[in-house]
């Protein structure tokens, strides 16, 4: 039984092994493809979450997110440590995202000052607070996460980067400053300006 | 807010990332304040919401889609390897072009980025910061020192002085570079002696003895009013502010071959002159007048085109993806990018015209867009510059082509192949001809003109695809 367990462990851990980024960089740069399929099996959900949280768009942002690892994967001979790998990769990512937003955006002309609270419409506050109306839980979710993404897809770029990275993703001030290089008492206040953005646009009254 | 506590403090206190003292602070203000009560509140109400978002899981078919794009990104690697080698030369010393921070000038594509990088080159401002500077050297190559009477296997950093000779065997090529001057490139099998070198004053004057092999030279901005003479055993070329390559047969007596890219030399041999303009060349034998110049053939241009690679000097790139489709992609909004980490060498009108530009896209102003069109176009008339003029008239082209006024956008187009036939964009130029009579003006007897030059003139390149899938139709 308790070898059953240890080996049961072993089986659920094989996905990521105990190694650190650094080594697998160092191994990948050596031409080690494995070390590097390691690496792109660990952070593919969280860059692609990511930019579908930037671009709104389930089919692009796995493209993009394909797109990002394909580069990751032919420049990691040039890559230079002197970050976190992870921060490399989510910089390519965001610097992806962006173009492809700017390119649609002169494509299709979208508007993106339209606020989507027009009188009458649901917004996030009334499904967070009235959840007598929902009692459905998995449909709550559904319609809170829709209304939250309308709102993001309004942001700016550089308010959407600091809304995903810190709130959504949960990264720490000092990571998501390597990735969107700069200072992090800048990520401090743009993402305070974004929350405020945000909440506007989500239709809460103060903020 | 009418208290002194701001949204981006209680921001910070609801992450927890504030002092002890800001902290004590704010929770005493909070005590006493309903209003930001109510906004922290609400805060941590829209950080819950955020932090509660499931994450989304990739499709099926994610990873088997990805490992088939890597395997083929793999092989256009491949192809696209000589050209990487061409651009990274080119770019050499741009290394923070992905750390661009510049406002984005106008439109946007991810595989079309026209980057603009204005730098001076970064070499070393030495005592003898003059004398002409060996910036890289590769295979059998070496160095005559006229000083100390050895010779010395040629490397990056050396100084060349007068009566130096520069010698080159198997795969050997050595890299010049003169401050701000020229760079020239001797290429394998090639003796050449510095036979004067005046660098003194704002002036120079530089002359090579080329008694065989290849001299590949290109001038910059900052040559005018040098002097520059290449004495060979049939004839003397005189640089004026030219790109060009020298070709001296030793077999065959002295008899020289020389190529101009950019700008003009003078060829003289037996008390006559020839001037040799951009496209042409002229054969000198031992002994005779030269010959009348004539057009490059497409070959000669091939081997030309590699005095683009020479040089650190201000230039403008326009990095283009080698899709066979690229057309398209130069006819969609495109940024242009300013690198902003070296001096700047590019006329200040530059920034007013970006400024109005910018300006233009946030007002959507067609007016705004067409005088700042205007004015670009003026720029580079006023402020000619071989180097980067064809990918300005490119990007000017593709802007007339966003403004709709497609006659106007195939006349840069025009400009760029006819100044620039061997500009490695010129094929583009004339792809994108044919394409907006194909696609836009719906002509296609013009459409198919225009694609047939394409195939006449470059026949090789990648854009010719487009005119084959066209013509075929």
């Amino acid at each position: 039984m308790f070898f059953w367990v240890l080996f049961s462990r072993r089986q659920d851990n094989t996905d990521i092994p105990p190694i650190y980024d650094d080594e697998l960089v160092d191994r990948a740069k050596q031409g080690d493809k494995k070390a590097l399929d390691v690496l792109y099996h660990k952070y593919k959900r969280p860059i692609l979450n990511y930019i579908y949280r930037f671009v709104g768009n389930f089919h692009h942002a796995e493209e993009l997110a394909q797109e990002t690892f394909v580069r990751v994967y032919m420049n990691i001979s040039r890559y230079e440590k002197t970050g976190k790998f992870s921060s490399w990769v989510y910089t390519i990512a965001g610097n992806l995202s962006r173009n492809f937003l700017r390119d649609r955006k002169h494509v299709n002309e979208v508007s993106i000052d339209e606020s989507i609270t027009e009188e009458g419409s649901v917004t996030l506050l009334d499904v967070i607070q009235d959840k007598g109306k929902l009692p459905d839980e998995q449909a709550l979710a559904e319609e809170k996460e829709k209304l939250i993404q309308q709102g993001i897809n309004q942001l700016k770029p550089k308010h959407k980067d600091v809304i995903i990275l810190c709130d959504i993703q949960g990264l720490p001030y000092d990571e998501v400053a390597k990735i969107l290089k700069c200072p992090s008492q800048t990520v401090g206040s743009r993402l305070s300006r974004a929350r405020e953005n945000l909440a506007r646009i989500l239709g809460f009254k103060d903020l | 807010m009418n208290c002194n506590i701001t949204i981006k403090a209680i921001s910070r206190y609801a992450d927890n990332d504030c002092t002890v003292k800001e902290f004590e602070k704010i929770e005493s203000h909070l005590k006493e304040c309903s209003r930001c009560r109510h906004i922290l509140h609400n805060l941590q109400m829209l950080k819950s919401s955020l932090s509660s978002i499931a994450p989304v899981k990739e499709s099926k078919g994610f990873d088997s889609a990805f490992f088939e794009k890597l395997e083929k990104a793999g092989q256009k690697e491949k192809v696209q390897f000589s050209l990487n080698e061409m651009l990274k030369n080119t770019l050499s010393g741009m290394q923070d072009i992905f750390a661009i921070r510049a406002p984005v000038l106008v439109r946007v594509a991810a595989s079309l980025v026209v980057t603009l990088s204005l730098l001076f080159g970064g070499y070393n401002y030495y005592t003898y910061a003059n004398l002409p500077l060996v910036e890289g050297a590769s295979g059998k190559a070496d160095i005559y020192n006229a000083r100390s009477r050895e010779w010395v296997t040629a490397a990056a950093n050396m100084r060349l002085r007068e009566n130096d000779i520069i010698k080159t065997s198997q795969n050997g090529i050595v890299n010049i570079i003169s401050r701000n001057k020229y760079a020239a490139r001797v290429k394998e099998g090639s003796f050449i002696t510095i036979a004067k070198l005046n660098i003194l004053g704002h002036n120079h004057s530089t002359e090579f003895d080329v008694k065989s092999g290849r001299l590949m030279v290109n001038t910059a901005d900052a040559f005018k009013g040098s002097n520059m003479l290449l004495k060979t055993a049939a004839c003397r070329a005189k640089v004026v502010g030219t790109a060009f390559i020298i070709d001296v047969d030793e077999t065959s007596g002295g008899s020289t071959w020389l190529g101009v890219l950019e700008g003009k030399v003078k060829v003289s041999s037996k008390g006559r002159d020839v001037y040799v303009d951009a496209g042409q060349k002229t054969q000198t034998q031992l002994n005779s007048t030269p010959d009348m110049p004539t057009l490059l053939s497409d070959n000669e241009w091939k081997d030309v085109q590699e005095l683009y690679q020479l040089g650190e000097k201000p230039q403008v790139a326009i990095l283009i993806s080698m899709q066979p489709d690229r057309v398209k992609e130069l006819l969609r909004p495109a940024p242009l990018y300013i690198l902003d980490s070296a001096p700047r060498a590019i006329p200040k009108d530059l920034d007013a015209i970006m400024h109005t530009i910018n300006k233009a896209i946030g007002d959507n102003n067609v007016a705004a867009h067409r005088l700042s069109i205007e004015n670009l176009e003026r720029m580079v008339k006023v402020y000619p510059n071989a180097r980067y003029n064809a990918q300005f008239m490119m990007f000017i082209g593709s802007y007339y082509y966003y403004l709709g006024d497609y006659e106007k956008a195939i006349n840069s187009f025009e400009k760029v192949t006819r100044d620039y036939p061997a500009n490695a964009l010129s094929s583009l130029a004339q792809c994108a001809i044919g394409y907006i009579y194909d696609n836009d003006l719906k002509d296609k007897a013009k459409a198919a003109a225009a694609f047939e030059v394409l195939l006449k003139k470059y026949p090789d390149s990648i854009d010719a695809k487009v005119a084959r899938e066209f013509l075929e139709k």
